[in-house]
């Protein structure tokens, strides 16, 4: 809400800068930005068109006579709305206007130009350049812009908290300050006015507990004009356009005092009479902007007995709107539940400032004070003549409750002592009612503070108008011990470390993906029931194709070597509801090109199955030393899949990225690699202690054999013969060579495996080892037909 | 020859020795023995001390020691000097080639930002909890009393997956389900992805990061939150940041502040976190009596603390994985 400053100068006196008045504000709780503030300009001054003609050489533009308060000079502007006899802002040879525009004399269509009739965009005090601005005839040619616009302009905005229903309104605003600054707070004018006829109309409500206030009065003889000068000032100087003065009123007491009120074209009501109830299903109203809208039970309606005049506490309707030809108006000060109001304007999707209000909760012991003030400002502006006493149907009188205040728990939620004068003096400056006990008070909070029902809530408003700053710092960090390591999800850093280690870069996906990429992994994906768009309707079931995504895009934007992993949660359901989600911490990689790049001491080693095999191998069995198996699968993901099985247990897919996942990501990528391992099966082999094993300092024996075998066998499956075979004794195995030549035959390959021996107890000897290799040499010749080279 | 002649004699021969060092190992060995070994030169001079006065002998003896220690200095030089340089490398080697060089790793900023706070926390005794990123509505908004149909549920957009059940605004959804499961006191920050459902710009996104904490114990005060996030902020954004606690309003804290940090470059208050003493209502709904137990909580944005820290203007920086952003971060 933007407040102005001089309004606010109405209820309680201060000399601030609005940069601290939006301070002070700030630090009272109702957060402030200085909305505008005219910084001081020279040359700027107030002028009178004396007189206008056309430009010789221009259709569009004029030509004008500014009077500035001492000089006459020509100016040509383009306005549309300029005329003779206008008070304008005139800027002078000279002036330098926001943005740093400096005004020189120029010629304009060989028409010399002295300075510039301004519109409000140039001064910087809003958007508004359609014409220039024109001001009331009051002002004097020759006065200082600055100091005749700005103080009338100066305003803050607010972003107030929904707890603070009563600063939506500048008195409410007015307030706090009275209350920090310690001054009494000067109430608008008010007071009840003696009719001047004895009409009526009759008031009833279907449901007290929907409408428990309603007050009604009937006014006559009114002429609509234009609203005089200082009150459109205040409209704008809060962010208003001034309509006509019978409008304007009710706008105004909105934003003076936060009770929204509504005035009705007496005339226009059919049946003369006031029915608060609940629409029924499929009845229609059209509103003051023109809209038919279809309400239903969850509505409130104020109708004329029969029909809708207007949507209680949200908008009123176009059959009973005030126009320029009104005289005679029903004005309306009511107080509606805060919740009808807010479900009947969430169901349809509109919020104005009155339903802002009423669902936040206004004053339902203020709805009388608001309309003595319509009706005061309304005999002021319009001339009319109130024709009806007030009408005040309060069934259900709201009370605010009694609430106990204790010191001792004031002091301990601040953690300091705070002096009792202070706790009563600010209390009753907020409106509170208070009786003292030793130490202790009954408090009943105004009803203008809906918000205020606990003690915590009294504790708080003390503490807020104490000052936050005024709390002493205790900067002892004391706190009860808990023995175990803090994190729960320490395990995790090794794996971070891990991949950062191998060359990773970590990134962080969006979890929120389109149905047809949330789905590409085969398991069902989460939908919002709201969500922002298609593209972000599903959450993600796999963290690979966000992955992918970054490849692409990092290779559009030329990068070709890519290793990216990312950390973090995925989700899919298996059914409904929330038993029936499944959340999982998701580790996953992948790369593209090279490996290691060409360079002057190798050529490049290129990215492959077998880099992310190396990965996994490093991670699993030399960094954990749990076992490793790489199984093959299908996953609609890869094109080549392993399943990947850590102790047993299937923990996630790697392999080469299959062309219809990459097609699915719109990307013509080939050549990508990677996994993706759910921590779920396994965790808890991952909290297991570490325990020291002795170094074997025993000498490592080495062996090498070298088999020919058909190129259809598996040198694994050798290898893992060869580990079976070799017993405790062989401590490593692996293939260092394959080798293929046309004497070997056709479809041979000759493959190396080197293997090294060692025992915990002994020096191993020839003796030792020879039975092992011979029968090792045995059984891979059998199983294989594979024959030993020499 | 006086003594002091003698010791002349014999270091300049050495030099002259050494000058044209010898390679094979015996000859060194020889050469090492001729002046420094049990009958060598130095030792038959050091012989010739009993024959000196006494009031000769200890002038004579800081010489022959000053001998000593010379030889047996420049000796060792000598065969350091020969080591390094008998290495037989290719002579055509050239040092100014590039290295071979590993690729590089790095982790993401979002990722050292939160270590960074975690670490912080953890240092004054603060453990670490975890929870689900989808909750149902209690757990997200009324156990934090956020009443249905009030205001205060309009402060968060939020992303449906069923009427009831949500993808959570805030960690604060974990405060619930440790205060349901553990007696006080309790300590802990929440690290954790959280949702909105916001227009995505250069300021927000549809998700972010978060941290909260929460403190519960007998005779917790205002004074002590402020301490422990004065000490937070500082730890974050050095000793001399001016900071400032403003009142505000959130359903499940009460009295309620932000904090503000000022900031020199752009001259105005920035607000970095919440926070506020847990409101009694939150205890009763776990069943805490909120007349022993008082407490504090606060929740912080782990993308608004990076973007100050690292000075990034973009919040959808973090999300692109563009390697030209995520190698900036060491």
């Amino acid at each position: 809400m933007i407040i102005s400053k001089q309004w606010l100068n109405d209820f309680v006196s201060f000399d601030y800068s609005t940069e601290e008045l939006a301070d002070l504000l700030s630090l009272l709780g109702l957060e402030a930005e200085v909305d505008t503030e005219i910084a001081p300009m020279n040359h700027v001054v107030i002028g009178k068109v004396k007189k206008t003609e056309k430009h010789p050489n221009a259709d569009k533009l004029k030509l004008c006579t500014v009077f500035d308060g001492s000089d006459t000079h020509q100016v040509v502007c383009g306005a549309p709305n300029v005329d003779t006899g206008q008070t304008i802002v005139f800027a002078k040879e000279g002036a330098v206007l926001p943005g740093n525009f400096k005004l020189k004399k120029v010629t304009i269509r060989g028409v010399e130009s002295n300075g510039m009739v301004c519109s409000e965009r140039e001064l910087g005090l809003s958007d508004e350049h359609e014409g220039i601005l024109v001001l009331d005839d009051s002002f004097e040619a020759g006065e200082s812009f600055t100091d005749v616009i700005g103080p009338l302009r100066a305003s803050v905005e607010l972003d107030i908290t929904p707890n603070r229903p009563d600063a939506f309104s500048h008195l409410g605003v007015a307030r706090d300050i009275a209350v920090k600054t310690q001054q009494s707070l000067t109430l608008p004018e008010a007071s009840p006015v003696k009719p001047t006829g004895d009409k009526t109309i009759p008031i009833r409500m279907e449901n007290a507990d929907d409408c428990p206030r309603y007050i009604g009065g009937i006014m006559d003889n009114i002429t609509i004009g234009p609203s005089p000068q200082w009150m459109v000032d205040r409209l704008q100087a809060a962010g208003q356009r001034s309509i006509n003065n019978l409008v304007d009123i009710s706008n105004y007491v909105l934003l003076e005092l936060g009770h929204p009120t509504h005035i009705f074209d007496y005339d226009k009501l059919d049946r003369k009479e006031i029915f608060v109830r609940r629409a029924q299903n499929d009845e229609t109203i059209v509103t003051l902007d023109e809209e038919k809208r279809k309400v239903s039970e969850g509505q409130l309606l104020i109708t004329d007995g029969q029909t809708p005049i207007a949507l209680a506490g949200i908008m009123g309707g176009l059959g009973s709107a005030v126009s320029v030809k009104t005289t005679s108006v029903l004005i309306e000060s009511a107080y509606f539940d805060p919740v009808v109001i807010r479900k009947g304007a969430k169901s349809l999707s509109m919020q104005t400032e009155a339903s802002k209000r009423f669902e936040r909760g206004v004053d339902p012991n203020g709805a009388d004070f608001a309309f003595w003030r319509v009706v005061n400002l309304i005999k002021a502006l319009t001339g009319g003549e109130l024709s009806s006493p007030i009408m005040d149907m309060y069934p259900k009188k709201i009370v605010a409750p009694s609430i106990p205040l204790r010191k001792s728990e004031l002091n301990l939620i601040a953690g300091c002592e705070i002096e009792n004068t202070f706790i009563e003096s600010t209390l009753s400056s907020l409106g509170f009612a208070l009786k003292s006990g030793k130490d202790e008070w009954t408090c009943i909070p105004p009803t203008f503070r809906p918000d205020i029902e606990r003690e915590i809530d009294i504790i708080e408003e003390i503490i807020r108008v104490y000052g936050y700053d005024n709390i002493p710092t205790d900067d002892h960090l004391f706190g009860p011990y808990r023995i175990g390591h803090p994190d729960p999800e320490l395990y995790l850093n090794q794996f971070r470390q891990l991949m950062v280690g191998f060359g990773f870069r970590q990134v962080y996906n969006n979890s929120l993906q389109n149905e047809a990429i949330s789905q590409l992994s085969g398991k069902t994906a989460i939908p919002m029931m709201n969500p922002l768009s298609t593209e972000m309707a599903f959450l993600r079931t796999a963290l690979l194709p966000g992955i992918i995504q970054n490849i692409d895009f990092n290779v559009k934007n030329g990068t070709s070597d890519l290793q990216l992993f990312e950390l973090g949660n995925v989700h899919h359901k298996w059914g409904e509801g929330l038993d029936h989600l499944d959340e999982s911490i998701t580790l996953a990689g992948a790369v593209t090109g090279d490996y290691s790049s060409n360079s002057v001491h190798s050529s490049a080693v290129i990215h492959s199955i077998f880099t992310i095999k190396g990965y996994l191998s490093q991670m699993i069995e030399s960094h954990l030393g749990f076992r490793l198996e790489l199984k093959e699968a299908e996953h609609p993901g890869f094109s080549l899949c392993w399943s990947i099985v850590i102790n047993g247990k299937a923990a996630g897919f790697m392999g080469e990225i299959s062309l219809s996942w990459i097609k699915a990501l719109d990307s013509n990528l080939s050549s990508v690699f990677g996994f993706e391992l759910s921590f779920k099966p396994w965790q808890n082999m991952l909290k297991g202690k570490q325990t020291f094993k002795p170094i074997n300092a025993y000498p490592k024996i080495p062996r090498s054999l070298n088999f020919v075998m058909d190129e259809s066998v598996r040198v694994g499956n050798v290898l893992s013969l060869i580990k079976q075979k070799g017993k405790k004794l062989l401590v490593s195995a692996k293939p260092d060579d394959i080798f293929r030549d046309e004497k070997m035959g056709e479809n041979k390959k000759s493959v190396t495996f080197t293997l090294e021996f060692q025992s915990p107890v002994k020096t191993l000897e020839d003796k030792d080892v020879t039975p092992i290799i011979d029968e090792i040499i045995d059984v891979v010749s059998n199983q294989f037909d594979a024959k030993l080279r020499s | 020859m006086s003594l002091k002649d003698k010791i002349e004699s014999v270091r300049n021969q050495f030099l002259a020795d050494i000058e044209s060092f010898p390679t094979a190992q015996q000859e060194i060995e020889d050469l090492r023995v001729t002046y420094l070994g049990r009958k060598g030169q130095v030792a038959s001079l050091f012989s010739e001390m009993g024959s000196l006065s006494a009031e000769e002998r200890p002038k004579a003896g800081q010489w022959l020691n000053q001998l000593k220690t010379e030889l047996a200095k420049q000796f060792e030089s000598k065969v350091d000097e020969m080591d390094q340089g008998s290495s037989s490398h290719d002579p055509f080697l050239d040092p100014t080639l590039p290295g071979i060089t590993p690729p590089l790793g790095s982790i993401h900023p979002l990722e050292r930002t939160l270590q960074e706070i975690k670490d912080i926390f953890t240092s004054i005794g603060f453990h670490i909890a975890y929870g689900p990123e989808i909750d149902d509505d209690y757990h997200n908004f009324s156990a934090l009393n956020f009443p249905e149909h009030h205001p205060a549920r309009d402060m968060q957009d939020t992303f449906f997956v069923s009427p009831d059940t949500v993808l959570r605004t805030h960690t604060s959804n974990v405060q619930i389900h440790l205060m349901e499961n553990e007696d006080p006191p309790i300590r802990h920050i929440v690290p954790g992805r959280v949702y909105r459902n916001e227009a995505i710009s250069f300021k927000s996104y549809c998700l972010f990061h978060q941290v909260e904490g929460i403190y519960v114990d007998k005779n917790v005060s205002f004074g002590e939150l402020k301490g422990v996030l004065e000490y937070f902020v500082r730890q974050m954004f050095g000793p001399k940041v001016k900071m400032r606690f403003r009142p505000s309003f959130f359903p499940f804290t009460e009295p309620s502040a932000e904090v503000d940090i000022w900031s020199t470059e752009r001259n105005q208050w920035l607000e970095i976190l919440g926070c506020g003493m847990v409101d009694p209502a939150v205890f009763e709904n776990v069943g805490y009596d909120s007349s022993i137990w008082h407490g504090y909580a606060f929740g912080m944005g782990v993308e608004r603390i990076a973007m100050l820290k690292y000075k990034i203007d973009d919040i959808r920086h973090f999300y692109q994985g563009d390697v030209r952003f995520l190698e900036q971060f060491k």
